[in-house]
């Protein structure tokens, strides 16, 4: 253990290592300022390669019968959990799932998930987990995570109501001030700021907003989705959708870049790249208000 | 020469698109090297040059030249660029959707850049390389806005609720944009209703034509006057220079000469229309099939008490007395190849479903057995007498019996022989099924009917020689098929199968029709 310990700190310090591993007393670190990085068990393979071989030389030599070490691949956490990432996604109800990414040794370090043309930034936690709640597009599901070193884990799961929803998304990055409106035939504004929830999308008294992604940096992707209950709605009737960009200080006179889904004309989901051309700032439009990106949801008579 | 030189500058200037149109030098040369002609290069526009040469303007295909010289345009990097203005209506919902299913048809991938509502652009490009291919901007207001924004070189197609009117029509031969009430000048891209509307919770299910136009003059004020409970009536009506009010006003107030009440409330769309009936147990507002939104339309019933409710098919039929044709008019010059390629793209089956899963009514021929024409044949016995007896609707019966009516029907402008401007259009559906053999070996029929205004026998014989006049002009038009090739009948019955009644204006002509049936 006080080996493993002085591997670690010899890690993170960067500290040349001596020739033997039995040296030297731990080197004085404040805690604050320790990155977490995980540690090998293997600590003759990672720190001292050179020295490892040369040691199984030297005991080959003197000892009959000594069979070095066979290095162990696997990494882990300080924790002494597998480093290896694991996606699993779990089907809740109506048209939500619930997503768990866990990579034990890759702590407060932007992630993208994936699904369906949706994508969100998620920041993991302090113990290398997302835990997401979101719409689930189809039936037959696929989500995946893109870890920061580009690799990519993917996962499927069935949704049994998936089909009976709508969903319509927008997709931006940074203080654009984007929101759906979903007005309803009983008269509802569904919106970020009144988000309704999926127990009332059960109901079929109405759609619910979900809001998706880190607003902690600006390049953080962030994803709104409206689910509305198509299927389980028990009158005909039509939902208005608008799309919302506030003029601020911070978007006025600019190019807003955003994507937007929705259902395609011919069936599938149909994505569009966005560009709006913001107020000037001095126009004296607090709200930009499309009401002809999104198509109508029409509820057809069962 | 005088004169050939005043039609090339009108060529010149007729031509706008394909932009790079700065002159400059090029030298076209035949892939062979054989043939070889220099001049200025006038346009571009993805497909074929134009260049002003010692032999006045020339049109040359693209893939039969190579060209040099430092006028050559960036064959790789074309952008076909063009602008559609006009109606909302067709621009907020329609034409959008056709675009993206056009985009994901050939394969490319879509950006929208928006400025607001009225004023977007999409992008088309390669997926692959990423490279534009068309940018198609939009100004959308109404269709005088549209055919304003022709006019003034600031648009390339017009959306039109309404046709081209003679003022329109001779400013465009003016700025050389071509005679627009020509076949060629305009396509029918969906088809539409005027619809009046009321809150879903409203009892009143059907309204005559006068009492509508009534109502809207603000000469009947309660809806107990027209079935209703005892309330006044408030209206809704989309702004003065919106086509659908355009249409309003001249298909209904305009039959009996009557103005608009003032109290009316105005929309700037029917959306807004819609929604705000449905709020309103006691509003009626005039809005548009496509647009329904959560208020309820309210069927038109003639005074004997036939009922037409707006529905696709008697839209597509124009049984329906308030049908709006959806046109796209185009100037008399080459578009670029992408915008071209757009425009055959709205008459295929796949651009048909996108206008039918958007709201509005496509043009896909349908067929009606005579067992779904029930109430018809009801109409015709109990409307039945001395002019006509019995046998007359036997032998209907009998020639109709083995057969299906289409829904292409062929309708004239009131008080004249000039198919209106939907049948114009079914003319050249018609023709273009036949030319590509959608009926097979199976006989059409075409069955002219007229109103029952003077003497049976008569009526007989202008209804025979309507049917005779309707097919002339497709078959004028089917022009890659010898009439001897087609199985195509003439009937006439008269008066004998009234869609509405006799006592209006509007039934009467929509009594005076060409039905065209299969077998």
């Amino acid at each position: 253990m006080a080996i493993l310990i002085a591997g670690y700190e010899f890690l993170t310090r960067s500290v040349p290592l001596p020739d033997t591993v039995v040296s030297s007393q731990p080197v004085a670190v404040e805690p604050a300022v320790i990155e977490l990085k995980p540690i090998q068990r293997d600590i003759a393979r990672i720190a001292l390669p050179a020295v490892g071989q040369a040691l199984a030389r030297r005991v080959g030599q003197s000892e009959q019968g000594y069979k070095p070490l066979k290095p162990d691949n696997a990494q882990y956490s300080l924790l002494g959990f597998s480093c290896s990432v694991s996606l699993d996604v779990a089907y809740l109800r109506g048209d939500l799932v619930t997503l768990e990414l866990d990579a034990p040794c890759q702590m407060g370090v932007p992630v993208t998930v994936r699904h369906e043309g949706v994508s969100f930034t998620a920041v993991t936690s302090d113990i290398g987990r997302v835990s997401v709640k979101m719409p689930a597009f189809n039936r037959q599901a696929g989500f995946s995570v893109e870890m920061p070193d580009g690799s990519m884990i993917s996962t499927e799961v069935f949704v049994q109501e998936a089909s009976d929803y709508d969903h319509v998304a927008v997709m931006w990055s940074g203080d654009t001030g984007l929101q759906i409106h979903a007005y309803e035939p009983s008269g509802a504004h569904v919106w970020g700021n009144a988000p309704q929830s999926l127990s009332i999308a059960i109901k079929g008294r109405g759609g619910y907003v979900t809001r998706l992604g880190s607003t902690d940096f600006p390049e953080a992707k962030q994803a709104e989705i409206y689910s509305f209950p198509r299927r389980q709605m028990r009158n005909t009737g039509v939902v208005r959708l608008d799309l919302s960009a506030a003029v601020t200080p911070q978007t006025c006179g600019k190019n807003l870049l955003a994507k937007t889904l929705q259902p395609g004309v011919n069936g599938g989901i149909v994505l569009v790249d966005l560009v709006l051309n913001m107020p000037v700032c001095n126009s004296g439009v607090r709200n930009l208000v499309l009401k002809n990106i999104f198509r109508d949801l029409k509820i057809a008579q069962n | 020469m005088g004169l050939l030189r005043v039609a090339f500058f009108a060529a010149l200037f007729a031509i706008g698109l394909g932009s790079p149109a700065v002159s400059q030098d090029v030298t076209l040369t035949s892939q062979d090297g054989k043939i070889s002609i220099s001049g200025k290069l006038l346009t571009y526009d993805g497909e074929f040059f134009r260049i002003d040469s010692e032999f006045g303007a020339l049109t040359l295909d693209g893939s039969g030249v190579t060209c040099a010289g430092v006028g050559c345009p960036d064959l790789q990097g074309f952008v076909a660029e063009f602008t559609i203005a006009g109606s909302k209506t067709m621009g907020d919902v329609l034409l959008p959707a056709l675009i993206e299913s056009f985009a994901v048809q050939s394969g490319m991938t879509l950006q929208r850049i928006v400025t607001d509502d009225a004023h977007f652009t999409y992008v088309l490009s390669l997926p692959d390389t990423g490279r534009a291919v068309a940018r198609i901007g939009f100004r959308l207001s109404n269709t005088d806005g549209g055919f304003a924004d022709i006019l003034a070189g600031q648009a390339d197609m017009v959306l039109a609720t309404r046709e081209v009117t003679e003022a329109e029509a001779s400013a465009a031969k003016e700025a050389n944009l071509g005679d627009m009430t020509q076949p060629a000048r305009s396509r029918i891209v969906g088809l539409d209703g005027i619809v009046p509307t009321v809150a879903p919770e409203n009892p009143v299910r059907a309204i005559s034509l006068d009492d509508l136009a009534q109502v809207f003059a603000g000469k009947i004020v309660n809806w107990q006057e027209i079935g209703g409970p005892d309330a006044p009536i408030y209206l809704h009506m989309m702004a003065a220079d919106s086509g659908l009010a355009q249409q309003f006003m001249r298909k209904v107030m305009g039959r009996s000469d009557l103005q608009l009440a003032e109290n009316v409330t105005r929309h700037s769309t029917a959306a807004e229309l819609v929604d705000a009936v449905a709020k309103d147990p006691f509003a009626i507002g005039i809005s548009r099939f496509s647009e329904l939104g959560n208020a309820r339309r309210v069927a038109l019933r003639g005074a004997c008490g036939m009922d037409f409710a707006a529905t696709r098919q008697s839209l597509k039929t124009e049984d329906y007395p308030l049908a709006m044709p959806l046109f796209l008019y185009t100037p008399a010059r080459r578009l670029p190849k992408t915008a071209r390629e757009f425009l055959a793209f709205l008459r295929s089956p796949a651009a048909q479903q996108v206008v039918r899963r958007v709201g509005f009514v496509d043009q896909q021929v349908g067929e009606v057995g005579i067992e779904r024409q029930g109430q018809r044949l009801a109409n015709a016995i109990a409307l039945a007498g001395e002019e006509t007896p019995l046998d007359e609707l036997q032998r209907m019966v009998t020639v109709l019996r083995p057969a299906k009516r289409l829904t292409v029907t062929f309708r004239f402008e009131t008080g004249s022989t000039r198919l209106d401007a939907q049948s114009r259009g079914n003319v050249i559906l018609l023709a273009r099924l036949l030319e590509a053999g959608y009926f097979g070996d199976r006989e059409l029929m075409f069955v002219g009917f007229s109103d029952g205004e003077g003497d049976a026998a008569v009526n007989r014989k202008i209804a025979k020689r309507r049917a005779t006049v309707v097919r002339t002009a497709v078959t004028n038009v089917a022009t890659t098929l010898k009439p001897s090739e087609l199985s195509l009948s003439i009937e006439g019955f008269g008066e004998a199968l009234p869609m509405a009644c006799d006592d209006s204006d509007w039934g009467r002509g929509i009594n005076r029709r060409v039905e065209v049936w299969v077998k």
